[in-house]
């Protein structure tokens, strides 16, 4: 009797830590638009990302992530003046490499290769409520050079001078 | 004995390991950013000859490398292909290599450049167009151009370097898209058989069409023309490594069909060359065009 309840408790702690791994997983949304702002410095792209939150500060620190996921997986499309950028990695080596793109972001490692413009001063035009959220634009620049080499180089994309 | 068994069998695993890790190579194409001739036209660059009637035109190039705007855009887009792991063939220090000898540049995908600033009022607006033809199937395998937002004191040199940073992602990606789908549907070749004047014999044709069908990825080619002297074949898919996964161009490929024509030609040379004297005049390289002589 003792062992069938320990047992049964056992189970239930596995499965909890089971739910809330897949919770912690399922907070990670990428929630955004973006826009083009011009051409960047060589090997970078000047982005604004609208990204939402129920708290300011928390839609600036998104707006990181944000920006780097748009540029590795959606590209930016082109505006009157600049051509439109595809993105870095393709729909299957998305999938192929899931766990690699799961631990990318939830270790932080693309802070490496974004950073905030005009230390993150968010123009009043790009502050909006939108129901019981905040819709905040903030311009970021991504080094879309160094972040390419470092897929290339972890074997998740191909360079261009791959099967050669 | 044993050991001596087990140290074949060794060397043997090996090189079959080295063959399956680096034979998987593919021919390297030759990239090179050429002034369009709308440009060299705009840099009064373009003359032409007159043929019959028809206008034959003849490019400068060798005055339009003389130009910094040309010189500083063209060296803006090949840093930026180096960056990427693909350096490009310089045109102006091959036709330095080739002055006043009798050869051609080879050129396996030509990156045709051509830009234009206009006037709006005081402010320069430029047009930028970077287009990548195939020199087999002079099929456009990438480009990127368009406008760029009016500027007022901008060096024509910035404005250019800008408009090359601005394209470069587009383009690569058409570029390595174009380069992905070689591995799926091969890479396009064309083939030239002439005979020195005689008359192509009957079962050439023949000949030429079974090996095709039989040896081209999906049996996919195009006879193009076939006349008395001379049979043209385009579109003929070849695949991007042999039996052996090396890497292999238009002379590897056709290598079997010059041998099956000279075993059932008799009486006839057959002879294979990397590349026919039209192809060559079109800048054409030896990745994808093939030629072989027929003669008694």
């Amino acid at each position: 009797m003792k062992q069938i309840l320990l047992l049964s408790l056992l189970a239930l702690f596995v499965g909890t830590i089971s739910v809330s791994a897949q919770k912690k997983k399922a907070a990670r949304e990428f929630r955004y638009e973006i826009v083009s702002m011009g051409t960047g410095s060589q090997g970078s792209a000047l982005i604004k990302v609208y990204s939402y939150a129920k708290k300011e500060k928390d839609a600036l620190e998104l707006a990181k992530q944000n920006a780097v996921h748009g540029i590795l997986f959606k590209g930016v499309a082109g505006t009157n003046g600049t051509a439109s950028q595809p993105a870095l990695v393709k729909p299957q080596e998305k999938e192929n490499n899931q766990d690699f793109f799961d631990s990318f972001f939830d270790n932080g490692d693309y802070q490496r290769y974004v950073s905030l413009s005009s230390d993150g001063i968010v123009d009043p035009k790009d502050r909006m409520k939108v129901g019981k959220e905040y819709k905040i634009g903030v311009v970021v620049s991504v080094n879309k050079a160094d972040l390419r080499k470092y897929l290339e180089n972890e074997g998740i994309i191909k360079g261009l001078g791959s099967m050669f | 004995m044993k050991l001596k068994k087990i140290f074949i069998i060794i060397i043997a695993l090996m090189s079959l390991f080295y063959v399956e890790t680096f034979g998987q190579a593919a021919k390297k194409p030759r990239l090179v950013v050429i002034p369009s001739d709308a440009l060299l036209v705009q840099m009064n660059l373009l003359g032409g000859t007159d043929d019959m009637g028809e206008v034959n035109y003849v490019q400068n190039y060798k005055q339009a490398f003389l130009d910094t705007e040309l010189k500083a855009c063209i060296a803006k887009i090949s840093e930026l292909f180096q960056d990427r792991g693909f350096p490009l063939t310089m045109l102006e220090a091959e036709l330095r290599r080739v002055q006043g000898k009798d050869l051609v540049i080879p050129v396996d995908l030509r990156l045709e450049l051509n830009y234009k600033i206009n006037k709006q009022g005081p402010r320069d607006v430029l047009y930028f167009e970077l287009t990548g033809l195939d020199a087999y199937s002079s099929k456009q395998v990438a480009g990127s151009s368009g406008q760029s937002k009016p500027a007022i004191g901008e060096t024509k040199v910035n404005l250019l370097q800008e408009a090359a940073i601005d394209k470069i992602d587009k383009f690569a990606n058409d570029i390595q898209t174009y380069f992905e789908g070689l591995a799926d549907v091969g890479r396009e070749s064309r083939l030239t058989i002439e005979t020195d004047g005689v008359e192509l014999p009957a079962s050439v044709e023949d000949i030429v069409d079974l090996w095709l069908q039989k040896n081209c990825i999906r049996g996919s080619f195009s006879i193009d023309e076939v006349d008395e002297t001379a049979i043209r074949v385009s579109q003929a898919m070849m695949p991007l490594y042999n039996a052996n996964g090396r890497g292999m161009d238009a002379r590897n490929f056709y290598r079997p069909l010059v041998q099956e024509l000279k075993t059932k030609l008799t009486g006839f040379n057959v002879s294979q060359k990397s590349s026919s004297k039209t192809s060559q005049s079109d800048g054409g390289g030896t990745l994808g065009d093939s030629y072989i002589l027929i003669s008694q």
